[in-house]
């Protein structure tokens, strides 16, 4: 047989029927099964990689808004707290001047009852601005009185309002940033004590200008040349500064509890774009500072990404002011995505590691499962095409023809094996298996044939030796039957003329089946046949024959060979004189006068049970017309379904009432006893042990025996 | 067929039940045939109350152990034979081989004279 062309043809019929027939689950599941090629593999990877990627994009990009929206929820926080403060300050402004007009005349020391309550009042106005606000704030007033004196009051939270006279270089410093714009607030970013701060500074005239001063300050922006003093006002022309310092020394902290930021820098930017920041140290930071000036004029709120100080930076800025500032903060980029940046990389680092494991896995689950469950498919359709011949596994090496001490994989047997290998390896010890059972089989099948062939010719040996012709003459009839189940009988008859005017008949059955029954029958019988041919009465006979089979037979000494239950009946076919013996079997039974007497136990031993047994022949003359009956003991043994034997009972009267012809009794009885036992079908049945019941019979089940019958008649007359 | 074992020292008292024949008669070999080789057993009373029918099988294993002992100086007795299974023995001549007892403890008694 070409293996391979089966294997293909098989494999071909395999798949047809599988796809005919599946349905599309199965196919889904076949494909993909089937498909772990790197074919399919990869692009399912890479799919997976770029939706990784994807999703990883999508994350870092929601993550980093979020950061946005956060820092601009905070800047503007930060700049409510500005503006709220710059409200409350301003707030009380209106209500300081009128007050520190009414102390025109404080300076001079004439503190009447008006002025002393207008000064009481101004301080307490000022301590309002300096207690409800949040920031720290200074308030400065310089003034000159009527009679041209100059006073100064300064007042400072916690502190006790100071009354000073100031220099003139003071008051030309306060004269110059005040008229450096129009009244209002000024506001910067600054340090104190290295904290850096937002500050406002507000300065108003607190009386109105004269003609003069106007006419000065005019000559002066003309000149160039400021004589603060002379501008200052004159005798009889009071003039007066309001000065008001607010910084936020809580602004660094708050900044800094932005996400812990250390490195930033803030800077405020007014409507014309002049802005704090220092100016830049290159061509580079002049261009990033010139985007940033251009968007920040082009729109109130908002942020950029710069460079600045040679690092990557985000401004975020919004107006500050009601005057049109703007407050702008340059937060290092490091700083506000840096554990952004850190999980990034931490959790790009770990897909990959997960992606290289998983195509580590993967290739492990295809090298290490599904091509072997793929060989052990190929191999099961070999089996199931009945091909066990032995397969070359995937790494070369043949796979072992017996025990499977070989994994798939070529590793050691002792060595744990996966399940793969371990299933592989039952599957050869499987294959291997049924490569021996099919060799059984074959080897069963050919030994069945050899035996069924030497037990048919046995039998019909067997039957050729004794299933001669039946004697008849005109004083004795025998009627015989034999029912053998199998090919090979373990009862038999043997009816003859013994001399010219007897005829023997001999009945055995031997307590065993199958072939080691008719081979002690076929030794038995035809010994028995030689030696009452001799002369020898039916118990000389038997002892004859018991000693040569207790001598020669047993193999085994200790054992007991199979015993012979044999009758021997000599009829003189003239006188009807009968001479008959036992061994190990139960007497005939005489049949006349519509009577059947069992004849008592003659107590002889089967044959072949000791060499000592004796025989005695008894004698007996049979009636004219008198049938003697003999059957195999099993016969009597038949159970019904209830259990109750056939026995001599049920027989007795079946015998007696048996009005047939004398050649069909046997066959009567036989039909009898089946009916008795409930057998409808007394075929041969096959046997495997020949000392065993027919067939696969159970206990307590009735199956049919080997059983022989005889039944001898005579016709003589005491006349004759 | 089933077979119990009990002990009245030095006699194995085996009371067997149901039909001795070819079914059992394998059975009731291999076990004695241990009990001899293992236990040591010698003098056997077997009680056959209950057992409804022997076959000539059944005859064969009972010879069978007879002639296991017969060197050992064993003995076989047996006990309480239903009439069906003593027609058998006396049919056979069994009975000379193995003397029958109308009760168990009988056979007992007699075979611990043996002892």
């Amino acid at each position: 047989m070409n293996a391979s062309g089966t294997r293909r043809g098989g494999g071909a019929l395999f798949s047809r029927r599988r796809e005919a027939g599946a349905s599309p689950v199965f196919r889904f599941a076949s494909a993909w099964a089937g498909g772990f090629t790197a074919r399919f593999t990869l692009p399912l990877v890479a799919g997976l990689l770029c939706m990784l990627l994807l999703l990883f994009a999508l994350g870092y990009k929601t993550a980093s808004d979020e950061l946005l929206l956060e820092i601009d929820a905070q800047v503007r926080q930060l700049q409510s707290y500005i503006v709220r403060q710059d409200i409350f300050s301003r707030r009380w402004i209106p209500e300081t001047a009128p007050l520190v007009r009414e102390l025109e005349e404080f300076g001079a020391g004439a503190i009447n009852g008006n002025t002393y309550y207008s000064r009481r009042m101004l301080e307490n106005v000022i301590a309002t601005i300096l207690e409800g606000d949040l920031a720290r704030s200074n308030v400065v007033i310089y003034m000159r009185d009527t009679a041209g004196a100059l006073h100064g009051m300064r007042f400072a939270p916690g502190v006790v309002p100071l009354s000073f006279t100031p220099r003139d270089e003071d008051i030309g410093a306060a004269l110059a940033e005040m008229h450096s714009g129009p009244p209002g607030w000024r506001s910067q970013v600054m340090r104190v004590n290295g904290e850096l701060e937002v500050a406002y500074r507000y300065m108003q005239p607190l009386f109105a200008e004269n003609g003069a001063a106007q006419r000065a300050r005019s000559a002066q922006a003309e000149s160039g040349v400021m004589d603060a003093v002379k501008e200052f006002g004159g005798p009889g022309q009071p003039f007066g500064i309001l000065r008001i310092d607010v910084a936020t020394p809580w602004f660094k902290k708050r900044m800094n509890s932005i996400r812990a930021m250390t490195g930033f820098a803030a800077f405020l930017m007014d409507r014309v774009g002049a802005w704090t920041l220092p100016p830049p140290v290159n061509a580079a930071e002049e261009k990033e500072f010139a985007r940033l000036n251009a968007a920040m004029r082009e729109k109130d709120t908002g942020h950029i990404f710069l460079r600045w100080r040679g690092s990557p930076h985000i401004c975020v800025f919004m107006p500050l002011l009601t005057d049109g500032a703007q407050l702008g903060i340059l937060i290092p980029k490091d700083e506000l995505f840096g554990r952004l940046y850190m999980i990034t990389a931490a959790m790009v680092a770990a897909a990959g590691v997960l992606m290289l494991l998983a195509l580590y896995f993967l290739r492990k689950t295809s090298t290490g499962i599904l091509r072997p469950l793929r060989k052990l498919g190929r191999l099961a359709e070999r089996l199931a095409q009945g091909d066990f011949s032995e397969t070359e596994n995937g790494d070369g090496h043949n796979s072992p023809s017996g025990t499977g001490a070989t994994s798939a994989n070529g590793k050691n047997p002792d060595d744990p094996p996966d399940e793969p290998a371990r299933l592989r390896t039952s599957v050869e010890t499987l294959r291997a298996a049924l490569r021996r059972q099919e060799r059984d089989v074959t080897q069963l099948a050919i030994s069945k044939e050899r035996i069924f062939g030497e037990m048919e010719l046995a039998g019909r040996l067997q039957r050729s030796l004794y299933q001669g012709d039946i004697p008849v003459t005109d004083t004795v009839s025998v009627a015989a039957s034999l029912f053998p189940v199998g090919t090979l009988s373990s009862a038999m008859f043997d009816c003859f003329f013994r001399s010219e005017d007897e005829i023997s008949c001999v009945l055995a059955s031997v307590s065993a089946r199958g072939v080691p029954a008719a081979l002690l029958l076929d030794r038995v019988v035809p010994l028995l046949h030689e030696l009452l041919l001799a002369g020898l009465s039916p118990a000389r006979a038997l002892e004859n024959a018991n000693h040569i089979l207790t001598s020669y037979s047993p193999l085994d000494k200790s054992a007991v060979s199979p015993l012979a239950s044999v009758y021997i009946g000599t009829l003189h076919k003239r006188t009807g004189r009968m001479v008959w013996a036992c061994a190990g079997k139960t007497p005939p039974c005489r049949i006349f006068a519509g009577k059947a007497v069992p004849l008592p136990p003659s107590g002889g031993l089967p044959l072949g049970a000791t060499s000592t047994a004796e025989y005695h022949d008894y004698e007996l003359h049979l009636l004219p017309g008198e049938t003697l009956f003999a059957c195999s003991d099993r016969l009597l043994a038949i159970p019904d379904k209830a259990g109750s034997l056939f026995g001599e009972t049920m027989l007795a009267p079946l015998l007696a009432a048996f009005m047939g012809k004398q050649e069909e009794l046997p066959e009567f009885i036989y039909t009898a006893a089946m009916e008795y036992a409930g057998i409808t079908d007394p075929s041969p049945v096959p046997r495997s042990d020949p000392d065993s019941p027919p067939g696969n019979a159970a206990p307590g089940v009735t199956l049919p025996e080997d059983i022989a019958l005889t039944a001898l008649c005579w016709h003589g007359s005491f006349t004759a | 067929m089933e077979i119990t074992v009990s002990h009245a020292p030095p006699v194995h008292i085996l009371r067997l039940s149901g039909r001795w024949d070819a079914f059992s008669a394998k059975d009731f070999e291999a076990r004695t045939t241990l009990m001899v080789r293992n236990e040591g057993m010698r003098l056997v009373a077997l009680d056959l109350a209950n057992v409804d029918y022997i076959s000539s099988f059944g005859l064969r294993s009972l010879l069978n152990l007879g002639k296991l002992l017969e060197p050992e100086g064993g003995k076989v007795f047996v006990a309480s034979l239903r009439p069906i299974v003593s027609k058998v023995f006396l049919g056979s001549g069994f009975d000379s081989l193995f003397p029958a007892f109308d009760h168990v403890d009988a056979a007992v008694t007699e075979l611990m004279g043996h002892a």
